[in-house]
């Protein structure tokens, strides 16, 4: 009988996850395409960019610069051992512009825009603005949802190539000025061993992150209304909290899918 | 007079809570119809089926003849330009100002010029007293403010249909009274078509032309203000009149 009711639980539960996967696609294809829809919603999208990406700028560089810093510490420390620390420019470059960028800038940007997309969604809903646009007859995945995944795709690769950026200047920061390896063995080491396919790579990452984040965030704010487990206000904080949660473990399983194929 | 909204045995629940049990009803066409009950009977659920923001589980709802659950995307749309919709809690985007909040029908359906739309904004707004708020949000306005501001937004479009839900909650008499016979006097002026969902006994036996009680999820009365007044429905009779009223005499 516990077997049976497992079984039964187990087979729910991967009902219930494909039907979601189902309706976030959906609720993805849609908003995207309306994106394209006359009257096109540029001062929307300007203003999204600013909010999503301008406003991320520093959050993402402060984490660059440290992450790139830590990684010229860590990998001299490494390097030296085997006399190899004029490696240490393409170990650098190739972690931040193949994985660390990517996902780093994808996990900065839940935490100051994704978090905040969705509690606004979920506000919006809760307060019946979301049902006051479709009863003034607004699309509201066209006026709300559209100009945010629009904007999260062209943030993304853009804020992914500033964290790159300025982590390979964290790392010249540490392994040269404070660690004084040769500046040109760390700049040619990189010019040698990055090739154009890590960069378009990592670009591949940061689109595909900012479908997955942009979606998985505004959704979770967008029926927030469906969720079982918490009405009105603890509705809101449930759905920014998953938002978080689900779209961090959702960036992580995609990098490595992401990486898997693109090696 | 010929129906311009008809529920025929429209059933709603919600979990185990039926809300609506096939129900029958008749909005006719440019009349003013009040919809009263207590609180929590489902008067606001009824108002949410007839612009199609919930769908009813058992019965249909026609608009003009046509069944809304089985007409087109096109011709939905075409629908739902007649109507608009105060909200009770008034949803009026807190991220925009008074003026932009009653601004974006018109900005967004109508697709009107610059200048137009801030003409009839400035209009409407000096109807309902809101000039020296235009530019504030609606955290900084008071709840009789914010209410006179959905009211705004609800007929800036002059739509045909206009669905109140509680358009008074919340205004001192002088202004609820305001507000009553505005909505009167633009129904007489462009003849559209008025529900009302409220409790102002007896203010809106005084604007209303059709009356519908609403309680335990069925309609107990429906026809005219002054009839109700002679129901022998005990539910009814305690609702419209209260049984403090007269001890003072």
């Amino acid at each position: 009988m516990a077997v049976k009711s497992f079984f039964q639980f187990l087979g729910y539960s991967f009902i219930k996850f494909i039907f979601e996967l189902g309706h976030i696609a959906v609720f993805f294809t849609s908003s995207f395409v309306r994106l394209f829809k006359y009257p096109f919603q540029i001062l929307k999208l300007i203003h999204q960019i600013y909010f999503i990406g301008v406003k991320s700028i520093s959050v993402v560089c402060l984490t660059a610069l440290f992450t790139g810093m830590v990684l010229g510490l860590q990998g001299y420390y490494t390097l030296v051992q085997f006399g190899s620390e004029g490696l240490l420019g393409s170990a650098v470059a190739l972690s931040l512009i193949r994985e660390l960028g990517p996902v780093l800038t994808a996990i900065m940007i839940i935490g100051r825009a994704g978090s905040s997309m969705a509690a606004e969604m979920g506000i919006m809903r809760i307060s019946d603005q979301i049902d006051a646009l479709t009863t003034m007859d607004i699309h509201p995945k066209r006026f709300l949802i559209s100009p945010k995944i629009g904007a999260s795709l062209v943030c993304f690769p853009l804020l992914t190539a500033i964290f790159d950026v300025v982590g390979i200047c964290g790392g010249y920061l540490s392994g040269v000025i404070l660690l004084g390896i040769n500046p040109a063995l760390y700049i040619k080491g990189m010019e040698y061993n990055v090739v154009m396919n890590d960069v378009t790579g990592g670009f591949i990452k940061s689109v595909v992150f900012a479908v997955i984040v942009s979606t998985i965030c505004l959704y979770q704010g967008y029926y927030t209304h469906h969720r079982a487990d918490g009405f009105g206000a603890k509705g809101v904080s449930l759905s920014t909290t998953a938002a978080v949660v689900i779209s961090c473990v959702t960036v992580l399983i995609a990098d490595y899918v992401l990486t898997s194929f693109l090696l | 007079m010929t129906p311009l909204i008809q529920f025929k045995n429209v059933s709603k629940s919600f979990g185990s809570l039926k809300v609506l049990d096939q129900i029958n009803l008749e909005i006719e066409k440019e009349r003013i119809t009040a919809i009263i009950g207590k609180s929590g009977v489902g008067k606001s659920v009824l108002l949410k089926h007839m612009i199609g923001l919930l769908k009813p589980d058992d019965g249909t709802i026609h608009l003009d003849g046509m069944n809304i659950s089985e007409i087109s995307g096109k011709q939905a749309k075409k629908l739902r330009q007649k109507f608009s919709y105060m909200f009770q809690n008034m949803a009026l985007f807190d991220s925009m100002t008074v003026f932009e909040n009653i601004a974006l029908p018109l900005q967004e359906r109508q697709r009107l010029k610059k200048n137009s739309v801030k003409t009839r904004v400035m209009d409407i707004a000096q109807k309902l007293e809101l000039e020296d708020i235009c530019h504030k949000y609606p955290s900084q306005i008071s709840g009789g403010m914010k209410k006179r501001v959905a009211l705004a937004r609800a007929l800036i479009t002059n739509p045909e249909i206009i669905l109140f839900d509680e358009p008074t909650t919340g205004l001192d008499p002088i202004r609820k009274h305001a507000v009553f016979e505005m909505i009167s006097h633009n129904q007489q002026l462009f003849k559209y078509t008025a529900v009302i969902v409220t409790h102002e006994i007896p203010d809106i036996f005084f604007i209303a032309h059709r009356v519908a009680f609403l309680d335990d999820a069925h309609i107990l009365y429906h026809g005219p203000p002054d009839d109700i007044k002679t129901s022998t429905i005990p539910v009814v009779q305690r609702f419209i009149e209260p049984p403090y009223m007269g001890r003072r005499q």
